[in-house]
């Protein structure tokens, strides 16, 4: 019995050395030796935390002498942020506190800060202050740019870097599939990639609900750019031509998930065929997967008209405990240093030390040839991109909360419904009766809920969530009825 | 048991119970009742309850959930009770080797595991190139097997997953049972089958409905598996999609209280139907073994039933330590590219020996608590006649069935600063006392479905035997009663400390600072890195499997040779 003991102990100690043994310091492990502290609730991944972390606790001794800790508090993706900051503040208004112990709210999407602005979470940043040259007409941070906000007029955040959703494929798993490489959204649709294709959920973050906004305007500023065209309604048929393609596409889609970095992991693995990705994420998948002979096993493209450069941005919350570091840390990201962090190779001049980051600077004169030749993309030049396409709010801005439902009722509930008229519709030859009723979106049309459905958006949640089901029954009754005539029609088709 | 002590100990745990788990979920839970009145003050309603059940998508959700849950509990007993009988009975070739390592499932690390199985048995996995390789299948027609036949290969995951909690509690249950039973029936010209269902499974009940009751609640709400075969349309998955949507919606809370009822409903009720051994209690066997020992086909045809579960059940385990060495592994049977420069980095990364001291703080700490608690419990409910001691025992099986998320937010809100449970956030933020309470509070019902298993099996008499002989209760409980039922005690503690190293939502959501987050949270961690975030992931889940392989093991061999759990 005894040498046995020995024997399990002795395993579990050298188990348990062996992580010691193998540690390695960082600058910013030990918050007691720190004499500064800096607490960041952030999204961002590790690689990012880490570049960013290690590089501020530079600049800072540098700076002040003083040594500094930062405390990144990372509960999750951004809905877990949400929900976090929602249980603090609301903890903190019950009891007459005004902060809730957290610096700053450093990544995410614009969304994401202007609701937490509009809750007035946010402070004014001195950035705005101490070097106003930064944000002059035709500066290095333009206001907008693509129709995206790159900061609000009340100055209380600001974007450190662009991303852009994009498309993300397998080269292999479409030739298998024998499908040309898609070039734009509308290329998703072809039902021969039915059950491949990986979507981003967007009933749980702002930025791909904004991703399937694009989609639909991308639609409408083409119906509207039809020479003659009468403008209301192009609009309309505009608005239905994006509903039915997001459709499509979700018809082919085998799941929606809220993980940013699951999409480009099964497309790169060839779970799945190509999916909606967000550039940074495109660009590192690609770089680290390749086949056995050395070719990429994923690509990200930007699609062709249909995506912006939107904002990622860092705000200082209010009632900070240590809001004068907070402020400088926001100053700290718009340094020509820490912008070139976002795109250098690593160990270059300038560059991140480990990892690249692959990610688009938001101030446009960092984009020197120099700077490009040490970046990991020497081809990035966003400012000057002819290809980008312009977000106009007006046309669907007011929809943003009513098309997010849409896709849910339309898309999500009745996904299982959906996929299996699709397949019908594909054995049977798309025949057109069974696909008008596959496509009908006249339940949620343009004048209905093209400036936000009053039903849906209202503060009544339970009318909302009856609407909602009503129209999840309507569009699955669709589906039904559509798939039933589709097998009408072949007899011989079998069902997948 | 005095009936004094019983009352005090409910009304003490009752009390617990209400603050720690009642209170910070009910703080979530209930915004399904709170509606408006036309004046825009709360009101309490029902409202919500009806428009879940008026809506096919959730009622249909509601149903395949219970669907999973009964045809997974189903598939579990098919694969656990073979095999702890045939532990039971028999002495094989390999056994001392193979008994421990089917209890493999309950070690898979957490987000990895997803993709351990993708690796597997994705469109472009393992298992696919494998028959490519052989001639099975035409590479340009891979079978998606994680598309096709979903409800199928989630029962089969869940049962692969979860079948070492059932396992264990029927081994515990059989090493109580008195061979003499088993041996009269015999030389009364019993035949084998008929013995099996007249005397060992009747006598075996309790720790079958133990083992059951957990798997049942688990598989309801199981979110990870239906997530892994992209099946959205099922309860716990719509509740997950509900609480991280942006609209403040309280359909998910009320579906969530839904869940909890049913859970608490099918529970009660199978308890009343099944719970009860008819035989009633048995003395302790006295020693006498009724091994037999096998050799020649019978042996190897023990073995291979061992050996053939722990292959399919290990799996995601493969997955995720071919991942760990792996430098690209895309459409190979085996990485073609193997490194060990993963570890490297993720072990030495500055957050894993912490994490690894504060999760076996918090892990180890949770397991006493609960053990201490849930003894006493289960005490409560099958020594007293307290009339509530049935409803005390539904009661305490619910927090298995709330979300983690749903547990975590109750904590996370009511530990804020100024809240009811600040006072259990220590100095510079740490939050042991809290996450110890979480742990303990969800570890719960592992300790008690044991403890009451063993304590239903064995003999009141003893005890009142050891009380008329003078010994205070403590003593009684000390030296009679927990002995007696040391191998379910060990069984349930084994599964209690696994599960809370292994834990998820409370450890990503209440271990704020980087110096308490546990193991869970450092895999978290690792696995946002850009690049090569899920091999480094995969490296650390393989740390956590070696060392919760050793741990439990361990305790098997040291602390189960005297309950007699594990013939080893």
């Amino acid at each position: 019995m005894r040498t046995r003991a020995l024997i399990i102990f002795g395993l579990l100690a050298l188990i348990v050395a062996l992580p010691l043994a193998m540690r390695r310091e960082t600058a910013t492990t030990d918050p007691r030796d720190a004499d500064d502290r800096l607490v960041i609730l952030s999204p961002h991944n590790e690689t990012i935390r880490q570049e960013f972390g290690e590089a501020f606790a530079a600049y800072w001794k540098k700076s002040t002498g003083r040594s500094i800790y930062i405390d990144w508090r990372t509960p999750g993706g951004t809905s877990e942020i949400r929900m976090v900051l929602d249980a603090g503040f609301k903890a903190a208004e019950e009891t007459g506190r005004s902060g809730i112990g957290v610096d700053v709210f450093f990544g995410g999407g614009e969304p994401d800060f202007s609701s937490q602005a509009r809750k007035g979470r946010l402070m004014p940043l001195r950035v705005f202050e101490t070097q106003p040259q930064l944000f002059r007409e035709g500066g290095p941070v333009p206001e907008t740019f693509t129709g995206e906000r790159y900061f609000p007029a009340d100055h209380v955040w600001v974007a450190t870097c662009m991303s852009q959703f994009g498309i993300c494929y397998n080269p292999d798993v479409l030739t298998r599939l024998r499908v040309p490489p898609p070039a734009a959204w509308a290329d998703l649709a072809d039902p021969r990639y039915a059950g491949t294709i990986a979507l981003s959920d967007p009933t749980k973050s702002g930025s791909v609900a904004r991703a399937f906004e694009l989609l639909v305007q991308a639609e409408m500023q083409r119906a509207i750019g039809v020479p003659g065209a009468d403008k209301t309604a192009a609009m309309g048929a505009g608005w239905r031509a994006g509903l039915q393609l997001i459709q499509r596409i979700s018809a082919n889609a085998r799941y929606f998930t809220d993980s940013a970095s699951k999409i480009p992991q099964d497309v790169g693995q060839g779970n799945a065929s190509a999916g909606m990705c967000i550039d940074f994420y495109g660009r590192s998948f690609a770089e680290e997967l390749t086949t056995n002979s050395g070719m990429p096993r994923l690509v990200w493209i930007a699609p062709v008209g249909g995506t912006t450069l939107s904002a990622d941005p860092v705000a200082v919350l209010k009632g900070a405990d240590h809001p004068e570091i907070a402020q400088n840390f926001v100053e700290f990201c718009l340094t020509p240093a820490a912008q070139t962090l976002w795109f250098g190779k690593p160990g270059a001049p300038g560059g991140p030390k480990q990892r690249a980051l692959h990610r688009t600077p938001i101030r446009r004169d960092i984009y020197t040839s120099e700077n490009l030749a040490n970046s990991t993309m020497p081809n990035a030049r966003p400012y000057e991109d002819p290809a980008n396409f312009t977000y106009q709010r007006e046309l669907t801005g007011s929809a943003f909360n009513t098309l997010r439902q849409i896709v849910r009722v339309m898309c999500i509930d009745s996904h299982e419904e959906m996929k299996s008229a699709w397949l019908a519709l594909r054995d049977a030859g798309m025949p057109a009766d069974a696909l008008a009723v596959f496509s009908d979106v006249s339940s949620v049309d343009y004048p209905i809920a093209g400036k936000g459905d009053k039903i849906l958006d209202a503060a009544d949640v339970l009318k909302a969530a009856e609407r909602a089901a009503a129209l999840g029954n309507a569009f699955r009754e669709n589906y039904r009825r559509a798939e039933a005539m589709a097998r009408a029609q072949s007899p011989t088709a079998v069902r997948r | 048991m005095k009936r004094k002590n019983a009352i005090v100990i409910s009304i003490g745990f009752s009390i617990l119970f209400a603050i720690f788990f009642f209170y910070p979920a009910g703080m979530i839970v209930k915004q399904a009742f709170e509606g408006t009145k036309p004046d825009g003050s709360p009101a309490f309603t029902l409202e919500f309850f009806s428009a879940i059940f008026r809506n096919p998508i959730y009622r249909e959700g509601l149903w395949n959930a219970f669907a999973l849950g009964v045809s997974s509990t189903l598939a579990t007993l098919v694969i656990a009770f073979p095999l702890a009988l045939i532990g039971h009975r028999y002495e094989f070739f390999g056994k001392s080797f193979l008994g421990p390592l089917i209890l493999a499932p309950m070690i898979l690390p957490p987000f990895v595991g997803a993709v351990g199985v993708k690796q597997m048995l994705g469109v472009n996995g393992a298992f696919n190139a494998l028959l490519v390789k052989v001639g099975l299948m035409d590479s340009d027609l891979p079978y998606d097997w994680l598309a096709h036949g979903r409800f199928a290969g989630i029962v089969l995951m869940n049962a692969l997953h979860l079948y070492p909690i059932l396992y264990m509690n029927i081994a515990a249950a059989l090493s109580n049972l008195d061979p003499a039973m088993e041996q009269a029936a015999e030389n009364l010209g019993c035949p084998p089958w008929k013995r099996f269902f007249r005397i060992t499974l009747p006598l075996a009940m309790p720790g079958v409905f133990a083992g059951a009751s957990i798997v049942f609640i688990w598989a309801f709400t199981e979110l990870g598996v239906p997530l892994v075969f992209d099946y959205s349309r099922v309860a716990p998955v719509q509740i997950f999609d509900g609480l991280k949507g942006l609209d403040k919606n309280p359909l998910p809370y009320a579906l969530t209280a839904v869940l909890l009822l049913v859970a608490a409903g099918v529970f009660a009720f199978s308890k009343w139907v099944l719970g009860r051994s008819p035989l009633g209690t048995a003395p302790r066997p006295k020693g006498r073994t009724s091994i037999q020992r096998l050799s020649g086909w019978p042996s190897a045809a023990c073995a291979s039933v061992f050996a053939g579960i722990f292959v399919l059940a290990a799996i995601p385990h493969a997955g995720v330590l071919l991942l760990s060495v792996a430098g690209r592994w895309y459409g190979t049977v085996i990485p073609d590219d193997l490194t060990m420069r993963h570890y490297a980095e993720a072990l030495g990364n500055g957050l894993v020996v912490p994490s690894i001291q504060n999760s076996l703080l918090y892990a180890g700490c949770a397991t006493l608590v609960a053990l201490t608690i849930g003894v006493s419990v289960a005490w409560v409910i099958v020594r007293s006649d307290l009339k509530f001691r049935n409803a005390l025992d539904a009661l305490v099986m619910m927090p298995l069935a709330v979300p983690g998320l749903v547990m975590a937010f109750g904590y996370l809100s009511l530990s804020q600063e100024g809240k009811a449970f600040h006072f259990l956030i220590g100095t510079g933020g740490s939050p042991v006392f809290l996450i110890v309470i979480a742990y303990a509070i969800r570890r719960l019902p592992y300790i008690i479905r044991s403890a009451v298993a063993g304590l239903q099996q064995s003999n009141p008499a003893l005890e009142e035997a050891a009380k008329s002989l003078g010994a205070s209760p403590a003593r009684t409980l000390r030296r009679v009663a927990i002995p007696l039922i040391g191998a379910n005690l060990a069984a349930g503690s084994i599964l209690a400390f696994a599960f809370a190293m292994l834990e998820v939502s409370d450890s990503l959501i209440l271990a704020q600072q980087q110096q308490h987050f546990p193991i869970t949270k450092a895999i978290y961690t690792l696995l946002s890195t850009l690049g090569n975030g899920t091999e480094l992931a995969a490296a650390l889940g393989v740390w956590a499997m070696a060392f919760l392989s050793v741990a439990i093991i361990g305790a098997a061999i040291l602390g189960g040779k005297r309950g007699g759990l594990f013939k080893v």
